[in-house]
């Protein structure tokens, strides 16, 4: 990166099932004006939008941006769409920061959102493509499918997707604006729940939410204002092609590219010691030790291991996900967004209940495609 | 500072009835762009692809795309549901920020729906307008319309454009073509088919490596107005006239504009807006009227401007690209050859 930048407001919706109290630019606005009350800006200090949404057809509505630009109070200024897949929020959060790491804008807000209570994402995922044959997986019996091939090579324990689900349901119960949240879950009943796609269950698996998240990107400059920004240490986005001899949908090339760009941007050696909190996209609790192996955390075939030892847990080497993560809450295309904000928040003191403490240095992760889509940003409390 | 040049460009418009896939169309002008800037494709490491899954039909369209692009390693790669050049600007603004040393950007169109304008309905409020299903043509419609009324031109004017664009026919005859939506006639509309586009992008440093002549970017910008039409004056194009002031191009002179305009009207409300004070050549590429591969003709617009500095016709150009009903969301890109 060439210019600093630096996080100055978050913002999130309460995320649901269905918020059927607020339109798509009710639900946008909502999470854009807490990231605006929280930065203390206006409106008409934000010089440019960018809009982070996985695929349109999820509520079919076409190019969102030219809706939502006036929800967004962008109208005459630059408003841009960030997309790829289901890493969008990512997405949008990597393209903000390069609008400001370029000295193009000095002051950018970045939104993000999903209302799949509108629209049938399953059905929607699970269209015949022309000229292709009939693959009627969709998402959950691809990643069941990565899941099992992950136990094949690592040897991993079959409860091992229980403990990381209780883990990440447990911190949900911490997090105000998470959408899923069961006071008196237990190891045993993620053990007994439906069989969805072996070895994935379905309290593995993350719901289908609406929900909207914002962030405040600002310059040096502009973050020299505040107290206490999260400054942007290492931002990186990369993609590979799903269907190629060398793509590995367990431990993909372009998890281990991006990871190791962040890390060398941001000065990481061990990024298991010198993180002090991570969230990552884990849309079923089984993804959590093949994501910790891909993303530099644990060794080939160890990082069940860590999520067994309850490293990964409160008080471990390295909380992953304290906010609950995907199973509290999946608004698809903003849940990239609400991985880099919350690990913003943390590094700035001001996650709530689940606060990291001490937390100085996280790292926020956004997946999406056949495991082929990968963006992540490090923030951390001092300057880089 | 580093400074961005457009190396390369390759483009290809075909019937919409054409049956090759997306990386069929694309692959051969992805070849024809990298070998035409010399760029060698390990040297690319940012990568910007734009389409739209609802005109093609794909959920997830970028996938389709990857056979046609430099496979390995992973890039830094962006796909956006939305015209080629919005890929162009995000490609220049990684570059900018220094996220790598030459970018690919592609645009592809397949807009196999039965109604394409239909289906660009759905970038409308989907609560109050959508359901009424307003096509594209008749909304453009009204614009004209719009335009009529503001007594600054004229539907011969409209004719005007459209001989110059079609390369031919006569003003008499084409005002009496029946309207298609008045005061729109079939001809003042884009023929709307199937294309793709592919940009190399490169810093001065390997830009300066290949012999060929860049095309500088000087200036790149876009602007979004509202959606409401009715909170809008159609006739104008304030987003154009503020994004030509943001890069330059107002009050200034170019060898080439190309201006994406799918209906003759828009051409000149654009070239109004954007206030050039001297445009040698309009649209030499022909404009978005004859083709229109819908989500590429804006890529295609900027690439031309480029390829008249590239081949040594033009020392300034400007390209624009529009997405969005009756203007809504407007691009230009200013280039340069050095001196």
């Amino acid at each position: 990166m060439t210019g600093r930048c630096a996080v100055v407001g978050v913002g999130q919706t309460h995320h649901a099932a269905a918020r059927r109290d607020v339109t798509l630019s009710g639900l946008v606005r909502e999470a854009a004006e807490m990231a605006l009350l929280d930065a203390e800006v206006g409106w008409g200090e934000i010089e440019a939008v960018v809009l982070g949404k996985a695929p349109d057809i999820l509520e079919g509505l076409m190019s969102p941006e030219l809706h939502l630009v006036d929800a967004l109070a962008a109208a005459g200024k630059p408003v841009f769409r960030a997309y790829t897949s289901g890493n969008a929020g990512g997405m949008a959060a990597s393209m903000g920061v390069s609008l400001v790491a370029a000295g193009v804008h000095s002051r950018v807000l970045v939104v993000a959102f999903e209302k799949q209570s509108e629209g049938g994402s399953a059905g929607a995922t699970l269209q015949h493509v022309p000229f292709e044959a009939r693959w009627q997986g969709g998402t959950g019996s691809l990643f069941g499918a990565i899941c099992r091939e992950y136990i094949a090579r690592s040897h991993a324990p079959a409860h091992i997707g229980d403990v990381a689900a209780l883990k990440d349901r447990q911190n949900a119960l911490l997090n105000a604006y998470a959408q899923v949240r069961r006071p008196d879950i237990t190891l045993e009943q993620i053990a007994a729940s439906r069989m969805l796609w072996d070895p994935i269950r379905l309290l593995h698996s993350s719901p289908s939410s609406d929900g909207a998240c914002a962030v405040v990107l600002g310059n040096e400059q502009v973050a020299a204002r505040y107290d206490r920004p999260a400054w942007v240490h290492g931002c990186a986005v990369r993609t590979e092609p799903p269907v190629s001899p060398q793509h590995d949908n367990v431990n993909p090339e372009c998890g281990r590219h991006c990871a190791r760009a962040v890390y060398r941007q941001a000065g990481i050696e061990d990024p298991l010691r010198d993180l002090d909190v991570a969230e990552l996209f884990v849309p079923y609790s089984w993804m959590e030790p093949l994501l910790l192996e891909n993303l530099g955390f644990a060794s080939s075939g160890q990082g069940w291991r860590l999520i067994d030892e309850g490293a990964t847990a409160f008080g471990g080497v390295l909380p992953v996900n304290p906010s609950g993560g995907l199973l509290g809450a999946n608004p698809i295309g903003a849940a990239g967004l609400v991985r880099f904000a919350e690990s913003a928040m943390q590094v700035r003191g001001a996650a709530g209940l689940h606060q990291i403490d001490g937390a100085r240095l996280a790292v926020g992760h956004a997946a999406g495609g056949y495991s082929n889509c990968v963006a992540m940003w490090v923030v951390g409390c001092d300057p880089p | 500072m580093t400074r961005v040049g457009v190396v390369g460009f390759a483009s290809e418009v075909v019937s919409a009835s054409d049956d090759r896939n997306d990386a069929e169309l694309l692959a051969p002008v992805v070849d024809r762009a990298l070998e035409a800037s010399r760029v060698s494709p390990t040297d690319i490491e940012v990568v910007g692809t734009a389409g739209s899954e609802f005109l093609n039909g794909v959920v997830g369209g970028v996938m389709g795309a990857f056979d046609a692009l430099p496979g390995w390693p992973p890039r830094a790669h962006s796909h956006l549901e939305a015209d080629g050049a919005f890929a162009l600007y995000e490609s220049w603004v990684r570059l900018m920020a220094g996220e790598g040393r030459a970018a690919l950007v592609c645009a592809f169109s397949r807009p196999l729906a039965h109604d394409p304008l239909s289906v660009l309905a759905l970038q409308l409020d989907p609560y109050l307008v959508q359901p009424v299903r307003p096509d594209a043509t008749s909304l453009a419609a009204l614009q004209a319309r719009a335009l009529v009324d503001s007594g600054r031109y004229r539907e011969s004017d409209f004719a005007t454009v459209v001989t110059a664009r079609r390369g031919g026919g006569d003003v008499d005859d084409l005002l009496r073509d029946p309207y298609i939506a008045s005061p729109l006639r079939p001809l003042d509309c884009s023929t709307v088919c199937s294309g793709a586009a592919a940009m190399v992008l490169a810093v001065d440093e390997v830009a300066g490596r290949s012999e060929g002549r860049p095309a500088w970017i000087t200036g790149i910008g876009h602007r979004m107005e509202r959606q409401s039409l009715g909170a809008r004056d159609l006739s104008m194009s304030p987003s154009t006239s503020a994004v030509s002031t943001d890069v330059g191009l107002s009050g200034s002179a170019v060898d080439v504009l190309e201006v994406h305009a799918p209906y003759s009207h828009q051409e000149l409300i654009l070239v109004e807006a954007m206030s050039a004070a001297e445009i040698d050549r309009l649209n030499p590429s022909g404009g978005a009227l004859p083709a229109d591969p819908v989500m590429a003709t804006g890529l295609i617009r900027i690439g031309s401007a480029a390829a008249a500095i590239t081949s040594g016709q033009a020392h300034r150009a400007a390209g624009h690209a529009t997405n969005g009903a009756c203007l809504q969301h407007n691009l230009i890109c200013l280039m340069e050859a050095d001196r």
